[in-house]
């Protein structure tokens, strides 16, 4: 029967928990460790090639397989603690209580679980988290979600379904788990998620519990499917469609990088990885995409510009609205008057994602252009990236039949950050930049988003598409793109939007969602159309009006409904006049457009 | 004289994308050693003697690490892996489908014929040779990583050894062997700069949060990731397995050429 010889330190740092050594007899030079089960006792002994650090002079410490394990920590000073499990959570209570591990909350958690201390465990691993979020919050979340949680998610889910299900292990062990914001997500492989109970994600007590220990305080199932990286590219088609740019003002040009802006100079966009042909090439384009200004006069040009084309290219208008934050100049053409396109063209782009957010800085106006060049562009490459995809459509007649035409069209877009998950919030985030006031994203016929991650068409995806959209999950459809061939971005389409005038409730609802989309939590009523914020900014009342004369009516009803906030905020979708504002703001009313709700957060 | 054949088939192979990290598992003495001399310095080797080399395991940490079976050695017991960016492991000496080192010690023997050597296994020593051998009996990276080959290959019938190397990955004798046979080794010959060349090491918790191997760790912009010592000490079958921490790492961080 192996006898106790001595201790290693296997990470050569104090204090850290030791790993006992045993021999077979006196004398013996080669040494044993315990292999210890689950339930703390000892399975059997095994070789070990290693010297003890803490030898023991004279032992007779006698362990056999089927007893409590042997365990031992070394504090300061080589002050060597040890005995069973109970025996040396005993003496590591103490030493936890004083806060003695406080500096190094790693060990501090293990040396809370191996005591089982709950609370001081899920305290321990909030100062872990922030410790490791120090060097890097991708090391910290790793750590936290596939370290810590994944374990306790997966021993609650054995727990909760049938063994024969379990009995296939490779499903357990595709089970993921990701925090994201205040929620944890739990990816099931299909054949888990299947037998998963619709009430078992309240049976994960322990998963959640220790979720909240870290802020994340909404646990979701979800089913996925098996981890994957992203596809080998191996194939690439000969003949990929191509598209036609041609610009139509100096915004146009520079959307379509330079090309002269003159209708009759058309520049090509080709696969990247097709052999170039001429700068002419005789089969038509998939695409004609004419980038114009929202005149009365490029509306004509764009009309006869469209005369070369045949049917088997599809006819699409990009209109950039003019750069203005407030009231709209009457000289130019609104979403009525710009219905004349649809004489010629199938698909009309409203580019006006510019104007959700006033720059800040010294070339506000030049700012805000830039930012409606590169969602023109996005309307470009998001297209044909879901054209060269695999199952993308390769004809007019195939776009045109997955595509309602004849009524506008919305683009929006976000850049990944390096390793980032895309989660509800991205996409809460993407469908933000392409909201507009009249064309409500909930009376799209159709939609489409495009992300450059194989796991894109996930449930929770879905989910957050159809609450962010507002659109049944027919209408919608979340499309992945291989990454070597995209920027690395979300794309996300609106189809066949029929405009609507602007109402108070649309004007509510618009306004609602823009702010969701920049992060700000709030309490609501649609009654009274005003909202009552959280975050960023706490206990701001918010009003929104499309006149001047409202504004005083709706200051009041603020006041009357939430009598205790501390600063009231009337939104409108016109210029307030200056007189005005200093005259509220006497009154502490602060009144912004709409453009500047993100600077609300700061002012 | 060497067989060709295999080594042929496999260069012909497209690459399997993404190129992963390369793996190289030792215990924290030699890692404490090699972030005080900042490299990683080759130790003799038993199966290519004479010769001072340093093993890696493509994009997996070594079998050993994962494996079920109990470990018997330091390195095997609380494992230290680092993840070295593939740009780095540069010039290659060697390259097998499968740790040489188990292969010399006959752990392979049941699926090979007794007259193919080591060196018939033996691939070209370039950065994409690991992709290719994973487009030919894996299909994809995810697929190695999850140790899942294809249930079937196209090759010819003279192509003995790639039809014994499919065997072997594919054989499901207990679970320890699965993960065991089917690594990608390549080895280095000579000592190798930690700094811009290590993207992350995985290491007990507690020894990540010692000051000498944190300011070492920020100083190489090394990523730390932690597991718990204890897991290693009393395992379940819940917990995870490292190879699990590399696979979320590379869902989450997208490796560096």
């Amino acid at each position: 029967m192996p006898f106790l010889s001595g201790f290693l330190n296997p990470i050569n740092i104090q204090p850290a928990f030791l790993v006992p050594l045993f021999v077979d007899r006196a004398g013996s030079n080669r040494v044993l460790i315990q292999k210890i089960s689950p339930n703390d006792t000892v399975d059997l002994f095994i070789e070990f090639d290693v010297e003890p650090q803490y030898p023991l002079d004279e032992s007779n410490i006698e362990l056999r397989p089927g007893q409590l394990a042997i365990w031992g920590f070394v504090h300061q000073n080589d002050e060597i603690l040890w005995g069973n499990s109970a025996e040396l959570a005993k003496q590591l209570i103490a030493l936890l209580e004083q806060g003695a591990f406080s500096k190094t909350p790693l060990l501090e958690s293990e040396v809370a679980i191996f005591c089982d201390r709950k609370k001081l465990y899920y305290n321990a691993l909030k100062r872990a988290f922030r410790l490791l979020g120090k060097h890097s919050t991708l090391a910290a979340e790793l750590w936290r979600d596939a370290v810590i949680l994944l374990p306790a998610a997966r021993e609650e889910i054995a727990a909760n379904l049938p063994p024969d299900v379990l009995a296939r292990d490779r499903g357990l062990r595709q089970v993921r788990v990701q925090g994201n914001a205040k929620q944890l997500s739990l990816f099931l492989p299909p054949e888990l998620y299947q037998h998963w109970p619709a009430s078992a994600t309240e049976h994960l007590n322990r998963t959640k519990e220790m979720a909240r220990a870290f802020g994340l305080s909404r646990l979701l199932a979800i089913k996925s499917a098996p981890p994957s990286l992203p596809p080998t590219e191996r194939v690439i088609a000969k003949d990929e469609p191509f598209a036609a740019i041609i610009a139509l003002s100096g915004t146009g040009a520079m959307v379509a990088r330079n090309a002269p802006s003159d209708p009759r100079h058309v520049r090509f966009v080709f696969h990247p990885q097709r052999r170039k042909v001429a700068a002419d090439p005789t089969s038509p384009p998939l695409f004609a995409f004419h980038v114009l200004n929202s005149t009365y006069g490029q509306v004509e040009v764009a009309l006869a510009a469209t005369g070369r084309w045949t049917k088997e290219t599809v006819k699409i208008a990009i209109v950039m609205r003019p750069v203005g934050f407030g009231t709209p100049r009457q000289s130019r053409p609104n979403l009525l008057q710009l219905y004349r396109l649809f004489d010629a063209f199938e698909y009309v782009f409203i580019i006006a994602n510019h104007l959700l957010q006033k720059p800040g800085g010294f070339a506000p106006t030049l700012n805000a252009s830039h930012r409606g060049i590169s969602f023109a562009r996005a309307a470009i490459d998001g297209l044909m990236q879901l054209v060269w995809t695999q199952n993308g459509p390769k004809t007019a007649e195939q776009f045109r039949s997955r595509f309602p035409s004849q009524n506008y069209c919305l683009v929006g877009r976000t850049s990944l950050r390096s390793g980032e998950w895309i989660s509800a919030d991205t996409m809460n985030r993407t469908l933000g930049t392409m909201l507009h006031p009249s064309l409500p994203l909930s009376k799209a016929k159709r939609f489409i988003a495009l992300a450059p991650d194989p796991n894109f068409s996930s449930d929770e995806v879905h989910r957050a598409l159809q609450l962010y959209t507002g659109l049944d999950g027919e209408r919608i459809a979340s499309i992945a793109i291989p990454k070597a061939r995209s920027i690395n971005r979300i794309f996300s389409f609106a189809f066949s939007i029929e405009p609507e005038e602007v109402s108070a409730s649309n004007f509510f609802s618009f306004c609602l969602r823009l702010l969701e989309s920049l992060g700000w939590v709030f309490d609501h009523s649609r009654i009274a159309r005003i909202a009552l914020t959280s975050y960023p900014v706490e206990n701001m009342a918010l009003a929104f009006v499309l006149r001047v004369d409202e504004i005083a009516e709706a200051v009041e009803t603020v006041r009357m409904r939430y009598p205790g906030s501390a600063k009231v905020c009337v939104v409108t979708n016109f210029t307030p006049p200056q007189r005005l504002i200093r005259a509220f703001r006497d009154w502490s009313v602060t009144i912004v457009h709409y453009s500047r709700l993100n600077e609300l957060a700061s002012s | 004289m060497p067989r060709q054949r295999f080594r042929q088939l496999v260069s012909t192979q497209p690459e399997a994308q993404p190129r992963l990290p390369l793996i190289h598992g030792t215990d924290v003495y030699r890692f404490v050693d090699a972030l005080t001399d900042g490299s990683l310095t080759p130790r003799p080797c038993n199966v290519f003697a004479g010769e001072p080399l340093l093993y890696f395991f493509y994009g997996r940490p070594s079998y050993r690490a994962n494996s079920d079976e109990f470990p018997t050695s330091l390195d095997h017991y609380l494992p230290v892996c680092l993840l070295f960016r593939s740009a780095a492991v540069q010039p290659i000496k060697r390259v097998f489908p499968f740790d040489s080192g188990a292969f010399h010690n006959s752990l392979y023997s049941n699926a090979l014929h007794r007259d193919m050597h080591l060196s018939d296994f033996g691939l070209e020593p370039d950065p994409a040779t690991p992709g290719k051998v994973i487009s030919l009996f894996f299909g994809s990276v995810a697929d190695y990583l999850n140790a899942h080959p294809l249930p079937s290959i196209s090759i010819d019938r003279t192509d003995l050894e790639a039809a014994s190397y499919h065997a072997l990955i594919s054989q499901r004798l207990s679970n320890s062997v699965d993960n065991r046979v089917s690594g990608i080794e390549v080895q280095l010959e000579g000592a190798l700069q930690l700094s811009n060349n290590v993207e992350a090491v995985i290491a007990p918790g507690p020894l990540l949060e010692s000051p000498f191997v944190t300011t070492r760790l920020m100083a190489a912009k090394i990523l730390p990731l932690p597991y718990p010592q204890i897991d290693r000490q009393r395992p379940s079958e819940y917990v995870t397995k490292l190879f699990d921490v590399c696979l979320e790492y590379y869902k989450r961080i997208p490796p560096t050429p």
